[in-house]
């Protein structure tokens, strides 16, 4: 009877208390809603509680995260990977390309500069092979006698001259190095102009012959061309002197002379055409073999 | 006294954890409504005046937290807690099927009573039923694991009673 009546109160207590409760939660959200601050103002308080927590568990997300993607979850990066290496390869290709063109262009450019300064027209040709037999210093140009390219044509490059015209054929010439032993070009040292016969002695090097003890020649001096052998045209660089040798006995210097052209790097080449500064030049090449 | 406080303290903990699964990108469908498992728990074991305060003070936790409105999670524990309490002495309070189940009742009547309080009626949509009913299930599914902890912090003699199986003691 007693705990009946116990439990009776209780549940009573637990009515009045709950009603209470329940009343002052609808005062409290109509109160929050009229001065929203209110509830604000509670949620920063919270929020200084959870702040701290957040951050723990944020930073051990982002480790977690960060292990997993990196160590764990693997599965697509393989592949993903390969599709990269192949696209890194790809672009790496065309910018291979590109750069070529642009390397390309500024040769160009240089040639054309150089004909522009030095007056001379000519035909711009791409080197595209060289002398298979390596016994001749010779290259192969692009272009022949349908471009109006004809034995004895000077070849020249930026850098000074390379050679002339040996053969030429539809669509491609030979060209005739200057440090092929075969070849001769009338020149004339810089400095102290005296005039001799540049040969080749290969090994991408040349002679200067014919200069007579009496004239002072030192190493570093320019050697250009003549324009007396009425293949190139005068003026036109063709190296420096890099050794100069008297021997008692001789008539005349040995002078070493290293070509102005850097062959191992030529591509493009201009050739003369007759219509240039040199037109009447032209003449056979086997005129000035030996 | 004290361990009402550290039952206070698990709920807070509990509602913060709410808030963090959340952020970590889970649905909020998923995730349990640790409040209506407190509610429900308080109203198994400790149906008194201070059951009903502690209810209360459980949904103002929840209020809090969202910055809102103060009130409509707390007069809606409150209300639940007294309703529970009522029955919960014609429900087999030890059984884990019928505290999964009372679990999920609370948590859907909890939001039905928060959706009517706070006036959200007027925009409910059909995503708002399916939170409320995938509420209710992860809320049923965790309750087990929920009510266990909260049992063992909130160790008052009616809930040692019960455990050793004296439930006429414990009523």
């Amino acid at each position: 009877m007693t705990s009946t009546r116990q439990e009776i109160s209780s549940r009573a207590h637990v009515a009045v208390v709950s009603i209470c409760l329940f009343v002052t939660s609808l005062f409290l959200t109509a109160y929050s809603s009229r001065y929203p601050q209110v509830a604000r103002v509670g949620n920063a308080l919270v929020l200084e509680i959870v702040a701290p927590i957040s951050s723990i568990v944020e930073t051990t997300r982002v480790g977690v995260v960060t292990m997993w993607r990196r160590y764990v979850y693997l599965i697509h990066t393989s592949q993903e990977n390969e599709k990269l290496s192949s696209r890194v390869a790809e672009l790496e290709g065309k910018l291979a390309a590109i750069g070529e063109s642009q390397r390309e262009n500024e040769r160009l450019r240089e040639i054309l500069n150089f004909s522009t300064q030095t007056q001379l027209s000519g035909v711009a040709a791409r080197v595209v092979g060289a002398d298979a037999s390596g016994w001749i210093g010779g290259l192969v140009i692009d272009r022949g006698s349908r471009d109006g390219i004809k034995p004895g044509m000077a070849v020249v490059h930026a850098g000074g001259v390379v050679g002339q015209v040996a053969s030429a054929g539809s669509n491609s010439a030979r060209v005739l190095v200057v440090y092929d032993h075969s070849s001769g070009v009338d020149a004339i040292v810089e400095s102290s102009r005296a005039r001799g016969v540049l040969e080749g002695v290969g090994d991408s090097l040349c002679e200067l012959k014919f200069v007579t003890k009496d004239v002072a020649v030192k190493s570093g001096d320019s050697v250009v061309t003549s324009g007396l052998d009425q293949v190139y045209p005068k003026g036109l660089r063709l190296g420096t002197v890099t050794d100069v040798a008297t021997n008692s006995g001789a008539l005349f210097q040995a002078i070493e002379v290293k070509p102005a052209v850097d062959f191992s790097r030529l591509e493009e080449v201009l050739v003369l055409t007759p219509s240039g500064a040199s037109a009447e030049s032209s003449r056979p090449l086997e005129a000035r073999k030996r | 006294m004290m361990n009402r406080f550290v039952l206070l303290g698990f709920v807070l903990l509990c509602v913060i954890a709410q808030g963090l699964l959340r952020h970590l990108g889970l649905p909020a469908w998923m995730i349990p409504q640790s409040v209506a498992v407190c509610v429900v728990f308080l109203a198994f074991y400790d149906r008194s005046a201070l059951g009903a305060v502690m209810a209360f003070t459980a949904g103002l936790m929840l209020d809090l937290s969202s910055a809102t409105l103060l009130g409509p999670w707390a007069g809606a524990c409150v209300l639940v807690f007294a309703a529970l309490a009522f029955l919960s002495q014609r429900l087999f309070v030890e059984s884990v099927v019928v505290a999964m189940l009372v679990t999920a009742l609370t948590a859907v009547v909890v939001g039905c009573v928060y959706i009517l309080l706070a006036l959200k009626y007027q925009a409910i949509s059909g995503a708002d039923v399916i939170m409320l009913v995938g509420q209710a299930i992860a809320s049923a599914l965790s309750a087990p694991l929920l009510i266990g902890i909260m049992r063992r912090l909130y160790r008052r003699p009616s809930v040692v009673a019960l455990r050793r199986g004296s439930v006429t003691s414990a009523i």
